[in-house]
């Protein structure tokens, strides 16, 4: 589904990412972990077009996009802090996506609509971001990426916002929803216990460098590394 | 114990002696009779006369074409100078917001920097490049001094735009124009009313560029009316042209912030 092959970038004398290999099955949900800094957010990014390697290839859907436009890749984002226009109602927020693509109005209300509802958001649709709160601004943020049916989701940190208990709502929530559009995911996080929750595979990042990617038990029963087995919070 | 009100006095006292009491002052001469206006140099010249009520200054402006003309040009003017100013100001501000952190510091310097020129010098530099008088360089001038300020102001809004949304647009499918054109425009937009008030007042009252860099044709009410208190010696008249000005400015300046507010 995606494929990062050999994809390197920096940021002046930073190396953000390092020479990572990566390939995200149809269908699947993989996590991206490790602390701040460790460039799982710039590889993000890379998937999404918001920035451009330096070297690799990323293919999407087994075409190279490496340096496609954002707008030419049909993915959809959860920015970390939901980058919900201010300006436009929660269903015109949900609507852009379609707006962009020229869809008829009646049809744009329609699709909206029901993202909405299939996202527990019935009758907030007239109401602002500003007027909502923490988990309902994540559930529309999503709802406008998944709204495009794109073929990639990129989540970046979606549930470090939220409260505990908005926080173990939104992982199932967000888990039914992956499954049931078997839309493939990549979802950067910094917590542990998300990724282990949430994701089929878990590549653990370091200093822009994968460590190891492997299912969640596998990585708790075999750490390929004193990085790994620390972060993890497991004992050797 | 809080005393900021104390902190007020001072330029309540300057606002005061400074701008409500000739204002007044204005406001009451715009209502009185004309002078004598004899003659320039004769001892009884009277730029008005005190103590006296009369409309007939707002008359005349109302009804001689002349007078009409001139304030459908100085709005022109205005509207004209407001546009371009909002135009390359935009351009600029979005260059500030577009630029990495020591080079926007720079630019912001570079804004400011032409306001360090005597006006006089400003003026020649125009009228070496944009031509010696005409409307030309009226607008030109007008332009050039009121940019800097349109452009911060914008550029005040831009920075309180958080560059994600525009992210955010493209990967949702905008081109780079429609993301502008969807989400960084109308979120700026209140900076571009609060720099048009800003242009609009600045622009309609202006005064230096016209009668510096125009020709009679391009003169502004300012203009008039500094020449009705310094040639025609009618204060009365004078005051009326600035009270009409003053008018017409409130009520544009109120509208564009009304529609401001309605937006933030």
């Amino acid at each position: 589904m995606l494929e990062f092959i050999g994809v390197s970038k920096s940021f002046g004398a930073v190396t953000a990412v390092k020479n990572v290999s990566l390939r995200l099955e149809p269908g699947e949900l993989m996590a991206i972990l490790g602390p701040s800094g460790c460039g799982k957010t710039t590889l993000l990014r890379i998937a999404g077009g918001y920035d451009t390697p330096d070297s690799g290839t990323v293919r999407i859907g087994g075409r190279d996009l490496t340096r496609a436009a954002p707008e030419a890749r049909q993915v959809g984002m959860v920015f970390q802090n939901y980058a919900l226009f201010p300006h436009m109602t929660a269903a015109e927020n949900v609507e852009f996506g379609l707006r962009m693509r020229r869809v008829p109005k009646p049809e744009r209300a329609r699709k909206a609509a029901e993202i909405l509802s299939l996202a527990g958001l019935e009758g907030i649709g007239e109401r602002k971001p500003a007027a909502l709160s923490g988990g309902q601004q994540q559930r529309v943020a999503l709802a406008r990426a998944l709204v495009i049916e794109p073929s990639l989701l990129l989540l970046d940190e979606p549930l470090a916002n939220l409260d505990r208990n908005e926080r173990l709502r939104m992982r199932g929530e967000l888990r039914t929803l992956q499954r049931r559009l078997g839309i493939a995911a990549i979802l950067v996080t910094h917590d542990q216990d998300d990724a282990l929750a949430l994701a089929d595979r878990i590549a653990v990042m370091n200093a822009g460098v994968v460590e190891q990617v492997s299912t969640p038990g596998e990585l708790q029963r075999n750490p390929a590394s004193a990085f790994v087995a620390g972060f993890l919070g497991l004992a050797e | 114990m809080n005393r900021w009100p104390l902190l007020l006095v001072p330029s309540a006292l300057l606002w005061l002696a400074g701008v409500l009491a000739p204002l007044g002052f204005v406001l009451r001469l715009s209502l009185s009779s004309s002078g004598n206006r004899a003659g320039e140099g004769r001892y009884d010249t009277l730029f008005y006369e005190p103590g006296t009520w009369s409309f007939a200054s707002f008359v005349e402006i109302f009804t001689n074409p002349y007078y009409r003309g001139l304030f459908a040009f100085t709005a022109a003017l205005a509207g004209v100078v407001t546009v371009l100013t909002l135009i390359f100001g935009y351009v600029l501000a979005y260059a500030i917001y577009r630029a990495p952190m020591p080079r926007k510091i720079v630019l912001i310097l570079l804004i400011a920097l032409p306001k360090f020129t005597n006006i006089l010098v400003f003026v020649f530099g125009v009228k070496m490049i944009f031509g010696a008088s005409g409307p030309g360089p009226v607008i030109a001038g007008e332009v050039l001094m009121l940019v800097p300020y349109a452009a911060l102001t914008i550029a005040a809004a831009l920075e309180a735009v958080p560059y994600p949304l525009i992210e955010a647009a493209r990967g949702l499918g905008a081109s780079a124009a429609m993301a502008f054109w969807r989400v960084t425009l109308p979120l700026s937009l209140p900076g571009v009313l609060a720099a048009a008030i800003l242009t609009l007042l600045w622009s309609a009252s202006a005064f230096l560029g016209p009668y510096l860099l125009g020709e009679p044709a391009q003169y502004t009410v300012a203009v008039e009316v500094d020449r009705q208190v310094h040639q025609d010696l009618d204060w009365a008249l004078a005051a009326a042209l600035n009270v009409v000005l003053l008018g017409v400015l409130s009520v544009a300046a109120y509208g564009l912030s009304v529609w401001r507010r309605r937006l933030a």
